[in-house]
């Protein structure tokens, strides 16, 4: 069965195709979100709830999960993506429709379902290794994770073009043209993934297994399977943390960036080059890490990420405004992002058994979600108060927990492996 | 086959630190569902190194295959 020659052909289609609905999902994503605190300053007149915008998507995107992973359970992973790209593209009409009609709340309730169209590019990674045979699962997830920085990209130089294509020509809102082009983008996603992707990789695997009959996934489910699985409890540690240290640090950035300059232009600039570099080390080696996750396994390199956040909060927070080291510490910050994330998403897929994946997988985007969400917000107030050094010091000491973790080990294992037979 | 060919074995095909890391991390289909350690507590050593080549393949030694 298992290298079965039929079975390693629909896995490489698989991972084409969610390569493909990646690029196209990342680019939604993108546009939206480099004109969404725009649009939101713009409808409300004040900065102050622009930010809410963007906290909005990141809520809607985690609590998104929930659903998602009821319908993944129950029908598959087609479903389940298809359902998230579908609340993305009602997302991104809400908000442009809000800006005809300039009504601010319709436009925050078009930004939470826009996290729709997050929390499907999040998932899609793990479609990616429901047929992914153990020793190769990290590097198959790494590609999905990898097709992202296309969009992620490409995104925000598509915006202004969507923004001048409609107000030329069909005479729109500013703002409105990337929202329609992000509608557009997750349109096509889920309709290439609603023709393509069958047979279903998360029901073929679940077959496999022998447990051909549905079962109930859900978040819930999820936590009680993590309670047990101190495996798939560190993956979704390693991922959750990892991300908050690498949002805390890179949300006030340019806001570091900002206090130590004083002409706009400039910052923007600055602020442009560091912010493409972090997202450079983000997801363009993030094949690196799965290749060398399936190698050395997936604890050393999520040990390999710690260090290098660890190494990126010191280079950042000692920075200054020295903007080459501050870039060369967002670099860094991206790729022990990359590396907590790629791995320990493998360790928790391969810790559970296919049937108890979606839960699982579900809980772990909504944790990482609510992570992202709290380190974006509490970074202001500990930068308002405290300073970047200060800020950087403290998401260092958030990522030692992890390291206790991976070191760690089930005593079991000992025992089995010193007992003479 | 006895448990220490069993974990040389697996060293041999992961190293050391990689070895413990799969036996303790990863539910095997061919197990049930369960982890290398978790089988080895009621499974013969044999059918635990099977499973294992046939969920790893090509990266376990042709020369220790099953």
């Amino acid at each position: 069965m298992t290298g079965h020659p039929e079975r390693v052909r629909l896995q490489r289609r698989t991972v084409t195709i969610l390569f493909i609905t990646q690029i196209l999902g990342g680019v939604g994503v993108a546009v939206g979100i480099a004109v969404g605190a725009l649009l939101l300053e713009d409808l409300t007149g004040t900065s102050a709830l622009a930010g809410l915008g963007q906290s909005s998507a990141v809520i809607g995107g985690a609590l998104l999960a929930i659903p998602i992973v009821r319908v993944t359970g129950s029908h598959g992973r087609r479903y389940g993506l298809v359902l998230a790209y579908g609340a993305g593209v009602v997302g991104a009409l809400l908000v442009a429709t809000a800006l005809y009609l300039r009504s601010a709340p319709l436009a925050f309730a078009g930004m939470f379902l826009l996290g729709g169209g997050t929390a499907a590019n999040l998932q899609a990674r793990y479609a990616a290794a429901d047929l992914a045979l153990p020793a190769n699962r990290a590097r198959q997830l790494s590609l999905v994770v990898w097709a992202t920085t296309i969009g992620a990209v490409t995104g925000p130089s598509l915006a202004p073009l969507a923004d001048a294509a409609l107000r030329e020509q069909l005479a729109g809102p500013r703002y409105a043209g990337p929202f329609l082009a992000s509608a557009i983008g997750f349109a096509l996603a889920a309709g290439i993934l609603w023709s393509f992707l069958r047979p279903d990789p998360l029901l073929i695997a679940r077959s496999e297994n022998g447990s051909e009959s549905a079962p109930k996934a859900s978040v819930s489910g999820g936590l009680r399977v993590a309670r047990d699985n101190p495996t798939a409890r560190l993956g979704i540690i390693a991922v959750a943390l990892g991300h908050l240290v690498m949002v805390a640090v890179m949300a006030m950035t340019p806001i570091h960036i900002k206090h130590g300059m004083h002409d706009p232009d400039q910052v923007t600039t600055i602020v442009g080059i560091v912010l493409s570099l972090h997202i450079a080390g983000m997801y363009a080696l993030s094949p690196v890490a799965g290749i060398l996750a399936d190698k050395w396994g997936h604890r050393q390199v999520i040990l390999m990420g710690i260090g290098l956040l660890l190494l990126a909060c010191a280079t950042a927070g000692t920075a200054g405004h020295n903007h080459t080291q501050l870039a060369a510490g967002l670099v860094l910050l991206g790729l022990g992002w990359s590396c907590t994330m790629v791995a320990g998403s493998a360790l928790l897929t391969g810790a559970v058994d296919a049937s108890q994946r979606p839960g699982v997988q579900g809980l772990s985007d909504l944790v990482m979600g609510v992570a992202g969400a709290f380190a974006g917000a509490a970074s202001g107030f500990v930068v308002q108060y405290a300073g970047y050094p200060i800020l950087a010091l403290l998401a260092a000491i958030v990522v030692l927990p992890v390291t206790v973790l991976v070191l760690r080990r089930g005593p079991i294992h000992d025992r089995l492996n010193e007992e003479p037979t | 086959m006895r448990l220490t060919d069993f974990w040389e074995n697996m060293r041999e095909t992961f190293g050391e630190a990689y070895a413990s890391s799969v036996a303790e991390d990863q539910v095997l289909p061919q197990l049930g569902g369960r982890t290398v350690n978790q089988a080895l507590r009621d499974t013969d050593t044999k059918h635990v190194w099977i499973a294992v080549c046939h969920a790893y393949g090509d990266r376990v030694p042709a020369r220790i295959r099953r």
